[in-house]
């Protein structure tokens, strides 16, 4: 355990998981203390990824698994005729890697947004840890399901869906995301290129900018710089096709944190 | 100072009082940039500027675009001049230079998106008017080539009457153009003669009727005090001349006389100016005379009729600072062509290398000729944007700036809100439960109230002296 300490970095003050500024946010606090301290052991905590810099490729082979703790990160796949297709964004707390569990193979590529950190978990020492620990399969398959329910929304989206609906459900998808993980669901930074965002929904930049202005003037959200500020959260999720708030998941989140 | 007529004002209109100007009316930036361009490094450089472009093109709105261009020639020097420029009266020259701005634009427009529209674009200089009628034209299509123009777009330039006939004027307006500026600065024979800038009434009227028969927005004129040989009664002939002319905007300068600064400069002989009594009794002439011919005061030097679009900017709170003065539109990225234009691209300032061999080198060598910028941080935003507000609104809600930039404004600004007391007592502001609000006896302090707020200019600061006096 001391010698496996000793491979960390040098200079990385936080050598506990307990210790980490993102803490509040990371699974990690959710698993018992035991399964805290096999982390402890087998977590690496990387050198910050500077903004597109990239931290796998697709079709390399599965070495770890990894959460996000500051900056942001863009998953992408190649087409056959060699476009980047954007198939998601990993946000502080989210964890990158699940969907190549099955075939311990990256589907896809991953590159930073902005100048990012990470902690990378080996990928046999977390089959290991899922094992023993019945809660870390749940928080998993909790994750698993969250992803699932974001691709299940874009297949939707890029499928049938008008402009200003899919980029509602954009907006809508990343509050709900901060607002899981307790940061403030209503202002938030969109720190993806406007590029990314139109590939992502199926749309051209122009129409990404012009929706998101008609919302502007609509105020129902204000947007200076990457800052996105939400005014009329109903307004939006009616632009969504979605129900008005009180059902939402920013209420589960809380309850789910007030249960614990 | 009584008024014999009065009218409705739209706008609150400034009080003039001798014992503030002695005690507020120091020297200061005109913080048509926050920061200053004194704060310019040289480490900038070119890969600061494309990064800057890059990002703008990220935002999930990317702003719409200004165009600068800067036309650095005269046919002859005017002794005031603290622009950047070449005296020639080469023919060709001309031709040469816009050969060399399509390499500056072909550079620059495949880096800004297609989708953002031109909403401003201003000829400055120099003088824009150096420039054939032909090769204006010449100019403006390049522009048009490289960038896609918005419908309602503001095209403007300045003209010095004594490089245009009235019939280039009618040719202005059908490339384009809706607004001109005509440089008059004063049109007293002696002082004309001082500064080497010699045009009669005359040229300036016909050049004034030509632009209102074939129907600009708005027709500008700037004036400048404070030159040699210049007396109150003197200076008031031009300001009725102008008055009865009539133009949607006047400009009123301030002439700094900085010699070590700017060579042109020199040739002014020191005891013609006059004295600060004089000066300041011009001014306040002028002021209390278009307040009377109902202009409305903007901001620092500018004045502007009820109905021209800068007093409903004010009115609306919309009215912007750029490196062009106060401007109807703010949140435009500003791309600037030419020797030592400078470009504003989201948080990055750029400035081209002032000298015109070195420029056109550079981009014969197909490198951007950016010499200096900065990239804004967090402070220099936040700052930046309680300067403009002083300056274009003439009131800060605390309250606002503490919750968009998060941070407890009282606490934050502690230092500066103790150094506003003494101004709030002098009755150039008040205090409001948000924040403050500047009173019509502070209106000419504008720039004195900003500078509180200037984190490279304290009270004590070495480099005042490259300043012009607020008032």
């Amino acid at each position: 355990m001391s010698k496996r300490k000793d491979l960390r970095e040098a200079g990385d003050i936080e050598t506990r998981c307990e210790d980490c500024s993102l803490y509040s946010l990371c699974f990690a606090q959710e698993i018992s203390s035991d399964d805290r301290d096999d982390l402890n052991d087998v977590l690496k905590r990387q050198q910050p990824l500077a903004k597109s810099e990239h931290m796998f490729h697709g079709g390399q082979q599965l070495k770890t698994v990894t959460v996000v703790r500051s900056g942001s990160v863009k998953s992408y796949q190649i087409s056959p005729d060699g476009d980047e297709i954007v198939s998601g964004f990993y946000l502080p707390g989210e964890v990158i890697g699940l969907d190549g569990l099955s075939a311990e193979k990256h589907p896809g590529f991953a590159v930073a947004l902005e100048d990012s950190r990470t902690c990378d978990i080996p990928f046999h020492d977390f089959m290991a840890m899922l094992d023993k620990s019945p809660k870390l399969n749940q928080i998993m398959l909790r994750l698993l399901a969250e992803e699932m329910t974001e691709t299940r929304e874009l297949l939707l989206v890029v499928g049938r869906l008008d402009a200003k609906t899919r980029v509602a459900l954009f907006l809508l998808s990343m509050s709900r995301r901060l607002a899981r993980r307790k940061q403030d669901p209503d202002q938030f930074r969109l720190t993806m290129d406007r590029r990314d965002i139109a590939n992502y929904l199926g749309l051209t930049i122009e129409t990404v900018s012009r929706t998101v202005s008609a919302l502007q003037r609509d105020k129902i959200i204000t947007v200076r710089g990457k800052m996105v500020h939400i005014l009329d959260r109903d307004g939006l999720r009616e632009h969504a096709h979605q129900l008005p708030e009180g059902d939402d998941d920013t209420s589960q989140s809380t309850s789910r944190q007030a249960g614990r | 100072m009584v008024r014999s007529v009065v009218f409705m004002s739209k706008l609150m209109r400034p009080s003039f009082d001798q014992d503030l100007i002695d005690r507020h009316g120091g020297p200061g930036p005109s913080y048509t940039s926050y920061p200053t361009t004194l704060q310019f490094s040289d480490d900038y450089g070119a890969e600061g500027y494309k990064r800057a472009m890059a990002e703008s093109n990220s935002l999930p709105i990317p702003s719409d675009l200004s165009l600068y261009v800067h036309v650095p020639f005269c046919t002859s020097p005017c002794f005031y001049c603290a622009c950047n420029r070449v005296v020639t009266r080469s023919n060709s020259i001309g031709d040469h230079f816009l050969d060399t701005l399509e390499l500056e634009l072909g550079l620059v427009a495949p880096r800004i998106d297609a989708d953002r529209k031109v909403e401003q674009l201003h000829l400055g200089g120099g003088t824009p008017t150096f420039l054939s009628v032909q090769q204006l034209g010449r100019l403006t299509d390049s522009l048009r080539r490289h960038f896609s123009f918005s419908y309602d777009a503001e095209l403007s330039l300045e003209i010095d009457p004594r490089t245009i006939r009235p019939g280039g004027v009618f040719d202005l307006h059908s490339m384009g153009y809706n607004r001109i500026s005509i440089g008059v600065q004063d049109l007293e024979p002696d002082v004309q003669k001082a500064v080497n800038r010699v045009h009669d009434l005359s040229m300036v009227s016909s050049i004034y009727g030509a632009g209102r028969a074939v129907g600009f927005d708005s027709i500008s004129m700037d004036l400048i005090y404070g030159l040699p040989l210049q007396t109150t009664a003197g200076f008031a002939r031009t300001i009725e001349s102008v008055i009865k002319l009539r133009p949607d905007r006047i400009a009123l300068f301030n002439y700094a006389h900085l010699p070590h600064v700017f060579k042109a400069q020199r040739q002014i002989s020191e005891e013609q100016i006059p004295t600060p009594a004089t000066r300041l009794a011009i001014f306040r002439n002028s002021l209390v005379r278009l307040l009377d011919a109902g202009y409305e005061f903007i901001g620092m030097d500018h004045f502007a009729l009820p109905n021209d679009s800068l007093v409903k900017a004010r009115q609306d709170g919309t009215l912007a600072r750029n490196f062009q003065g106060y401007s109807t539109h703010g949140g435009l990225d500003m791309l600037s062509f030419g020797p030592s234009a400078i470009s504003q691209v989201g948080d990055s300032f750029a400035q081209n290398t002032r000298d015109l061999d070195a420029w056109t080198i550079s981009l014969k060598e197909k490198r951007l000729p950016t010499a200096r910028g900065l990239d804004r941080n967090t402070d220099d935003r936040l700052r930046a944007e309680i300067i403009e507000q002083i300056m274009c609104q003439g009131q800060l809600d605390h309250r606002e700036i503490g919750r968009f930039f998060e941070l407890h404004f009282d606490r934050y600004f502690e230092t500066e809100l103790a150094a506003l007391d003494g101004m709030a007592s002098d009755g150039l502001l008040v205090r409001n439960p948000n924040g403050f609000k500047v009173t019509p006896s502070g209106l000419l302090f504008l720039r004195a109230i900003a500078k509180q707020f200037d984190a490279y200019l304290g009270p004590a600061a070495e480099n005042s002296h490259r300043f012009s006096r607020i008032v």
